[in-house]
């Protein structure tokens, strides 16, 4: 082991550019697998703020309309975990939506979505212009209408007060709105009051919008088919966001299966590097090899050497990789202000790869070594 | 009567090939301890072959090789590598000093393969340095030692395993004459002190500064 520290030492530069495919690989594992786990957990706590809160029940049989009454909303928004529930109609399809009376004055077609306060609330449009419906638009079934901002601009409209015609019907448009933080479907939207809905000839569909809180979601989708149809709760449908940790886990899993075949690339590559290495290294010390031999050294002695001195750089290597990967972890997380995650264990086991990459490379050089005959090595 | 340290009897080496080599042919000759021997013949007449098989380095194809006394030619291979390691010190006309590392590792590194303590080592290459004058030089990188400072070296790693004989291939090949000298100086020091050295050389002036010549030409040897 002396011999082999010695040998090493004495050519630093050639070590280093021995060792530099196992310190890549090494790196390549423990950056991969920190900021896939530590990415993970940034995703998964974005999604669980937005995705995680929310559920949506709809009749599980296609063609029908899960028609809820208020009651059954009371009932849904007392279970633990709710935070606000409300209904919804909308059109299946498009509806003409004009500026005016007139044929002629502009028009576009927009689906309709009717909710009532409480799914409004879960759907939480950012109002541009005026203002959003409320319980009195609701209770009254006023003729008013919100329209999202690409309806708006197509029909000319700028600010509220104006009206606009579903058909023959005149509407007030009582605000203009922008983004909403659920139910994408809204954004191109023209909204109403859910009672005011009825009044429209074309058919709807429904479904009950549900927020909920942080966690709650699962179980929130597990009970609410119960408080909103307890006669018949297979008849409603309900989607609910995945299980974070479950997500989180798919998510890790993919990540890790890729990340670890690149990493096992990179260490194959670093094998490779370090038996060439060896192997040319072996070329030009055949004469030390010889004197060697001509001190007493035996085949095995060689042999021991040898492997020690590669298993020696494969273990810098990994050991300065895991370093270096771990600090690219750091650093990329502390730019983006995330809390690194990473598993010491992984560090360690990218430490003990990089000395069994050494090992393997070394094992058909140092044979070759045992094989140099002292007589004609020394004649170099 | 104390045995010759080295016995041959009609030692012969055949390099096998497409055809065969007769490098040394039916020798016989004796060592005994604390002669200074050379070995005198031109390129290719057999000398390094003789120098190969004496210092167990290579194995006669038939013949006896005795040393101190014990047949060798049927030893296996590891106690061939060991009685080299016990009995030879070897000095070479390239030096094969190992570049990055200073003189008193070089010089221990003729020990690595003995079965002795890191101190016992330290204390034998400190006193080889010290016997062929390079006490000052101890910490050196030998890149930067003259010719003759390389050699001294070389001599220093070949005793610091308290040899019986040395073994030395053209140790003047790569020196000018003063250092040449200097160098056979050496030598013949530390045969006065009773140790055993061969020389093998082309060059008439080295092979007169021993006390017998061996001439070898075209694998015939001659005493």
């Amino acid at each position: 082991m002396k011999e082999a520290g010695l040998s090493v030492g004495q050519a630093p530069g050639r070590a280093v550019l021995t060792a530099i495919g196992t310190t890549l690989g090494a790196a390549a594992l423990i950056a991969t697998l920190g900021l896939t786990t530590t990415i993970s957990h940034q995703v998964s706590a974005e999604f669980d703020a937005l995705r995680a809160t929310e559920v949506l029940l709809r009749a599980s049989d296609e063609g029908t309309s899960l028609s809820a009454d208020q009651s059954d909303i009371d009932r849904l928004q007392s279970l633990s975990g709710v935070v606000v529930a409300g209904r919804r109609r909308s059109t299946p399809n498009e509806v003409e939506v004009r500026r005016m009376l007139e044929s002629s004055s502009p028009s576009t077609q927009a689906p309709i979505l009717a909710a009532d306060p409480g799914a409004l609330e879960v759907m939480a449009p950012t109002i541009l212009s005026g203002r959003s419906y409320d319980d009195f638009h609701e209770d009254e079934a006023a003729q008013v209408v919100m329209l999202s901002r690409p309806v708006a601009e197509r029909l000319g409209v700028g600010r509220a007060g104006t009206a606009v015609y579903l058909g023959n019907t005149p509407y007030t448009v009582i605000g203009i709105y922008g983004d909403v933080q659920r139910r994408t479907e809204a954004l191109v939207s023209v909204m109403m009051p859910y009672s005011t809905s009825t009044n429209l000839e074309t058919p709807m569909s429904e479904d009950v919008l549900v927020e909920t809180l942080p966690g709650a979601a699962q179980q929130v989708a597990h009970q609410a088919p119960l408080a909103v149809l307890p006669e018949n709760p297979t008849a409603v449908a309900v989607t609910a966001p995945p299980d974070p940790d479950t997500f989180r886990r798919t998510v890790e899993e993919n990540l890790t299966n890729q990340t670890l075949i690149l990493s096992l690339v990179a260490f194959g590559i670093g094998t490779v590097s370090i038996a060439n290495s060896a192997t040319a290294n072996i070329f030009s010390r055949i004469s030390e090899i010889g004197l060697r031999r001509a001190l007493g050294a035996r085949p095995r002695s060689i042999f021991g050497q040898l492997l020690a001195e590669t298993c020696a750089l494969g273990t810098v290597g990994g050991v300065i990789g895991a370093l270096l990967g771990t600090a690219i972890v750091s650093l990329v997380s502390a730019w983006n202000g995330w809390a690194p995650i990473l598993d010491i264990r992984v560090a360690l086991a990218a430490a003990a790869a990089g000395s069994l990459t050494g090992l393997l490379a070394g094992l058909v050089p140092a044979v070759r070594a045992t094989r140099i005959d002292p007589v004609v090595a020394l004649e170099r | 009567m104390m045995s010759p340290l080295v016995e041959w009897e009609r030692v012969t080496k055949t390099y096998a090939g497409h055809v065969a080599v007769e490098a040394l042919r039916s020798t016989s000759l004796s060592i005994d301890r604390g002669e200074y021997i050379s070995i005198m013949g031109p390129s290719g007449s057999g000398k390094s072959t003789l120098l190969n098989v004496l210092g167990l380095l290579d194995t006669p194809t038939s013949g006896s090789y005795r040393l101190r006394g014990t047949e060798t030619t049927d030893l296996p291979e590891q106690v061939r590598t060991a009685l080299r390691s016990q009995v030879f010190g070897f000095v070479f006309q390239t030096f094969h000093l190992l570049p990055g590392r200073s003189v008193l590792t070089n010089v221990e590194l003729g020990m690595t393969y003995a079965a002795l303590d890191r101190r016992e080592k330290r204390s034998r290459a400190d006193e080889a340095i010290e016997r062929v004058g390079l006490a000052s030089l101890r910490n050196a990188d030998p890149r930067r030692l003259s010719g003759g400072e390389r050699q001294r070296v070389a001599i220093a790693r070949a005793l610091a395993n308290q040899p019986e004989l040395i073994l030395c291939d053209e140790p003047t090949g790569q020196l000018d004459s003063q250092t040449a000298d200097r160098i056979l100086g050496l030598l013949d020091e530390l045969n006065q002190s009773s140790l055993c050295v061969v020389v093998v050389t082309h060059d008439e002036r080295v092979a007169t500064s021993a006390d017998r010549r061996i001439n070898v030409l075209d694998g015939w040897v001659s005493t």
